[in-house]
């Protein structure tokens, strides 16, 4: 047979009783206290580590800031020089004034004097010598 | 002028244990030692586990405090971090808890020993949830609203479990 909520109240009231007879032992207290002394842990509240922080956030800024940029290539275009590619360290004008300008010039047939010569075309040029080879045979 | 400890609110010894005041802690230990210490006792069942358990309880709350952002009432915060704890003790002992330290019993009369014995059989007997809720508002005497915010749960669940709780024990405990 069950117990009827009187009952169970009754007992519930003599359990509260018993219960809150107990109390800590009194070296929980000294316990506590002393053992955080011994551990050597000490309050520190939050706010003791934002300079560290601060520290740390500058110091990683430090590191990953890039590299400063070149100065401008083109002086005087400002800010939209930077948006020009950079000038290729050999440019075609210096390949050019490697040969001085007293060289004396070669000319052979169907072989340009230089590079700033146009082409002669082929065929016309492979007829000429053809001619001038029977020429020479006749 | 410095107030007595037993004056201060949890809050303000707590602000005064964030502004240095390093007593404020100690006299927070001396004022919720008890309800700690019996709390663990009725999850642990053995007196001298539940005096290792309120000890590390106020050794984590130490180590917690600079965290606390006063969000919740302190004796919350304390009595969430007491039942964490005592999980971790009964998850250490993986056995059925124990019903009562020997010492515990001697200078009982043997009538109120065999009702409080029964009462703490059947307590055992009942779902987690259902026997922090006894314990709560019928041994330490909380309100609903009291229990519902230590349990982290609504007023409504804290009814609706003390109701299936107490028809659990009127059953376990014949008469």
């Amino acid at each position: 047979m069950s117990l009827n909520d009187e009952q169970l109240d009754h007992l519930i009231d003599r359990a509260r009783r018993t219960h809150q007879e107990a109390t800590a032992p009194p070296s929980l207290h000294r316990a506590v206290i002393d053992g955080l002394a011994t551990t050597g842990r000490r309050y520190r509240p939050w706010y003791l580590a934002l300079p560290v922080a601060a520290l740390a956030v500058v110091a990683v800024l430090l590191v990953q800031r890039p590299a400063p940029e070149p100065a401008a290539t083109y002086p005087g275009l400002g800010a939209a020089s930077r948006a020009l590619p950079e000038r290729p360290a050999t440019s075609v004008p210096a390949m050019i004034s490697i040969r001085p300008a007293a060289m004396p010039s070669v000319s052979w047939p169907g072989i340009p004097s230089s590079i700033d010569e146009p082409k002669p075309d082929p065929a016309e040029t492979t007829g000429r010598h053809h001619n001038q080879l029977m020429e020479n045979v006749s | 002028m410095c107030m007595r400890d037993d004056e201060r609110t949890d809050e303000q010894l707590l602000r005064a244990f964030h502004a240095g005041d390093s007593l404020a802690f100690s006299a927070l230990v001396r004022r919720h030692q008890d309800a700690v210490f019996r709390l663990c006792q009725r999850w642990l069942f053995q007196t001298e586990q539940a005096e290792d358990a309120a000890q590390e309880v106020f050794t984590r709350a130490f180590g917690a405090l600079p965290r606390f952002r006063f969000r919740a009432k302190p004796f919350t915060w304390l009595y969430r971090t007491t039942r964490l704890v005592c999980h971790e003790f009964n998850r250490e002992r993986q056995h059925a808890a124990l019903p009562e330290s020997e010492a515990g019993r001697q200078d009982r009369s043997a009538d109120t020993q065999d009702a409080l014995e029964q009462l703490s059989q059947a307590l055992q007997k009942l779902p987690a949830r259902q026997r922090e809720v006894m314990t709560l508002r019928f041994l330490e005497e909380f309100s609903v609203a009291e229990t519902a915010d230590l349990m982290g749960c609504r007023q409504g669940t804290v009814k609706a479990l003390t109701f299936k709780a107490r028809e659990r024990l009127k059953v376990l405990i014949r008469s």
